[in-house]
């Protein structure tokens, strides 16, 4: 297995793998890839494991019921292949706050964890109102030439770097006054 | 605790093992993760410098690899679908919801670094802090179904809801091969130009930039 060993391969062959994928699971399962969908089921499992009655009553779950489905065992299988990649190449490395963090942020570990944890909680919220994450909504959208990927697509891309600026003070701002 | 398990233990459905294909196939889903992961861990896809360098400017990864999957899927898909061999499955198209949660969304991503498939990954790969950001994920969800119980925010949703559609739909074209070629080739111009730029028009560019600020002092 040497294209297992190296440790990066050339993004146009990444791409054409991915499409490859992306057609195979549309072959062999009928639908796209998808993922925020499994956060969402793992959310409706917890609330009926602790609270089946309140879980009875709310409308949202009858679109997502707690039953262990396919997105479920995909994010298993991206956990499984990344460490199976990451090994193989001996890149794997157990580590708490990402470098480019620590240039702009600082090396705290407990600040780094928080945002994390409210990063997410826009992720998941964000992709439950917009029906579908990057894989499910903006890469399916796109290539099924659907209006709503590329809605989902600008968005992001308004959303994103907006944010970047005012949340790392880049000096993009600032140097486009002085110019 | 007892009647938790017995809960626990039904929401496992064991007709889900039985065969590889169809939707709600588990090994399907298994082995389609596992590919997955292996080509978003070799596109350096998994990684909090990549995402949020994509939004910094810096790093062109995430371009290089996307404009080669979008027209290469849409080509095949669509040719598959007109051999008669896969269906579409069309996401609904709701403007209003899909501004504002793309906003959030992308919001959410420059703070955590992390979209739903890529935290898989990078958990995979050691990098620990994907943990918060799948807890969050999953509390953002839960937070969003209690809220959509009410119906003054089901509405505010579905504010402009066109349904499932297609670009072919909406303008009449009778000949979807049009939007398809007039994409690939704007595609194909991008990747030339994102490419360029990534492997050695930057390295020009920062010696022009020191060469003129020498000629400056």
């Amino acid at each position: 297995m040497l294209f297992l060993r190296k440790k990066t391969w050339w993004p146009v062959i990444v791409g054409i793998g991915f499409a490859l994928l992306e057609v195979t699971s549309f072959y062999i399962s009928k639908r796209p890839l998808g993922a925020s969908r499994g956060y969402t089921v793992i959310g409706s499992i917890i609330e009926y494991v602790l609270f089946p009655k309140h879980a009875a009553k709310v409308s949202y779950w009858q679109q997502y019921e707690p039953y262990i489905e396919w997105t479920m065992a995909m994010l298993v299988g991206i956990v499984l292949g990344s460490f199976i990649s990451s090994v193989s190449s001996g890149e794997f490395k157990l580590r708490l706050v990402p470098e480019m963090w620590r240039l702009t942020k600082g090396p705290s570990k407990l600040k780094r964890w928080y945002w994390a944890f409210i990063g997410g909680l826009m992720v998941g919220f964000g992709a439950r109102m917009a029906m579908g994450c990057t894989l499910g909504m903006l890469i399916a959208g796109v290539i099924q030439l659907s209006p709503a990927g590329f809605i989902f697509m600008m968005s992001l891309w308004m959303g994103g770097a907006n944010m970047t600026v005012l949340f790392y003070r880049l000096k993009t701002l600032a140097l486009m006054k002085r110019d | 605790m007892e009647e938790m398990f017995v809960r626990l233990k039904n929401t496992f459905d064991p007709d889900t093992l039985s065969s590889l294909y169809g939707a709600s196939s588990l090994w399907g889903g298994l082995l389609l993760g596992v590919l997955l992961g292996i080509i978003l861990q070799k596109g350096r896809l998994c990684k909090y410098s990549v995402v949020s360098g994509m939004f910094r400017m810096q790093d062109f990864s995430f371009f290089r690899v996307g404009t080669p999957l979008l027209m290469i899927a849409m080509v095949l898909v669509y040719f598959l679908k007109d051999a008669g061999e896969v269906e579409l499955y069309l996401p609904r198209t709701v403007i209003f919801a899909q501004l504002i949660g793309g906003v959030l969304f992308g919001a959410g991503l420059a703070i955590s670094g992390y979209c739903p498939a890529i935290a898989a990954g990078a958990l995979g790969e050691g990098a620990l802090d994907a943990l918060p950001t799948m807890a969050g994920m999953i509390a953002g969800s839960i937070i969003y179904a209690e809220l959509y119980h009410e119906s003054l925010f089901d509405r505010l949703v579905s504010y402009i809801d066109i349904g499932r559609v297609t670009f072919q739909d909406i303008f009449l074209v009778f000949n979807h091969w049009f939007f398809i070629m007039g994409f690939v080739v704007m595609c194909v111009m991008f990747l030339i130009g994102i490419s360029m730029y990534d492997e050695f028009l930057k390295a020009s560019f920062s010696v022009i930039g020191r060469a003129s600020k020498l000629f400056k002092k």
